[in-house]
């Protein structure tokens, strides 16, 4: 049987996002498996909807779906609440005056160890380490965050700013291998 | 016009400023202050020691090449020039299936919530759900930005040769923010986009043929989705809010 070429568009719009749809699935399950089955599920939805696409940018789209697919993981397969994905409250427990634990020499330091920096990312509160995620290693916009979040610019910039010093009290905190 | 900023104010717009975020005037401002302040500038060394080695050390990727080749199998084959503007066979016969289970919820004195044939639940699920989030995350050149619902209203019957009604929900506390033309497995139907607080229901509508009234209750990855028929037409309304939030605009469409 020919292979539709709607399948064909959508491999060669979506599939080359695949790596990015894995990472950031991978950070949000912390398991290869449930990573892999993540994507795979977020991947069949994205073909359900590739009609709406429509030239936009694939990446962000399935980002999103990835996300979502994550999330929907997380709550089926462990149990975890819809409060602890998305808990707001956190984001009243930092204050912008609170010096950081640490200083530039010493965060290039504790940075040696690239398995220390993975766990403390590890540790994040999803609100937290999903921003962290899709500005570093991403590199998208806080209005490309924004629009993936459905949350306003001024969230993602609180939101990351939060992140990087709760980052930075993890790293402090958090044992070099074989400490 | 010269704007200056204290410590509390610069480290919490540090981070932004690291990420080039901040604009004009208030980059400047920040600028300054660091200049003049060695706490705010050891903070923002430290951001940037950080950021430079969170992204030297991104997660290893495995080799992909095996997830892809099961993606690339997992999806549907057709043969060229399979008909696609028409609604799939599961679809149709599921119809008759979801009337049975409104009229049996009906005899038990149940609430208008259905249970639906597991197939044709998860897969009319997904397919609100998908359309959901695209809808999120395309441009709004795509549709219409609009709180007027007549305006709105010209615009579908323009774009789907057809009337559709936009009802004006104000009163009940949805204001409506745009439509759009969707596809629902790709059948072109109304897209119409309410929000309510910080929360944003869509509803599609496409118009009913012979096919028996459609009616549904489905809550999936944490949100609501809700499948009925009223005057000739079928619906569908999704959203993140709560189940009863939802259902009171739902009263409020068809009233």
């Amino acid at each position: 049987m020919a292979t539709d070429d709607r399948s064909m568009r959508f491999a060669a719009q979506v599939l080359p996002c695949l790596g990015s749809a894995y990472r950031l699935a991978r950070w949000l399950t912390h398991s290869h498996e449930d990573a892999e089955e993540v994507v795979q599920e977020a991947c069949l939805q994205a073909f359900r909807a590739f009609d709406g696409l429509r030239g936009a940018d694939a990446r962000p789209w399935l980002l999103a779906i990835v996300r979502h697919a994550a999330f929907a993981c997380l709550r089926k397969r462990h149990g975890v609440s819809q409060h602890e994905l998305l808990d707001e409250d956190l984001e009243a427990a930092w204050a912008p005056t609170a010096t950081l634990p640490i200083g530039p020499e010493a965060v290039a330091s504790h940075l040696q160890d690239a398995a220390r920096l993975h766990r403390a990312i590890a540790r994040l509160p999803m609100v937290y380490r999903e921003v962290l995620v899709l500005r570093e290693f991403e590199d998208m916009t806080y209005q490309a965050i924004a629009k993936l979040l459905d949350v306003p610019a001024g969230t993602v910039m609180s939101r990351l700013a939060r992140a990087r010093q709760r980052l930075l009290v993890l790293l402090s905190s958090t044992p070099a291998r074989g400490d | 016009v010269e704007t200056e900023v204290d410590c509390t104010t610069c480290r919490g717009r540090l981070s932004a400023l690291l990420d080039a975020e901040l604009e004009g005037l208030d980059a400047q401002a920040v600028r300054d202050h660091v200049r003049g302040c060695a706490g705010c500038r050891q903070q923002l060394d430290a951001l940037r020691a950080l950021q430079f080695q969170v992204r030297a050390h991104p997660l290893p990727l495995p080799d992909l090449a095996p997830l892809a080749a099961q993606v690339r199998a997992a999806l549907p084959a057709r043969p060229t020039g399979t008909p696609r503007r028409c609604w799939p066979r599961w679809l149709v016969s599921a119809w008759p299936v979801l009337a049975c289970g409104v009229t049996c919820a009906a005899l038990a004195g149940a609430a208008a919530v259905l249970i639906l044939r597991p197939s044709a639940e998860d897969v009319l699920g997904d397919l609100a759900v998908s359309a959901y989030l695209r809808a999120q995350h395309l441009d709004t050149a795509e549709g219409l930005v609009s709180s007027d619902p007549a305006q709105a209203s010209v615009w579908l019957e323009r774009h789907l040769g057809h009337a559709v009604r936009v009802p004006d929900l104000q009163a009940h506390g949805f204001a409506l923010e745009g439509v759009r033309v969707d596809f629902l497995y790709h059948q072109p139907v109304a897209a119409l986009a309410y929000r309510a607080g910080g929360q944003v229901v869509q509803v599609f509508l496409w118009p009913r043929g012979s096919e028996p009234a459609l009616h549904g209750a489905l809550s999936d990855e944490g949100l609501q989705i809700r499948f009925w028929s009223w005057r000739g037409e079928h619906r569908c309304a999704i959203s993140a809010m709560d189940a009863g939030t939802l259902q009171r605009f739902v009263a409020g469409f068809d009233a």
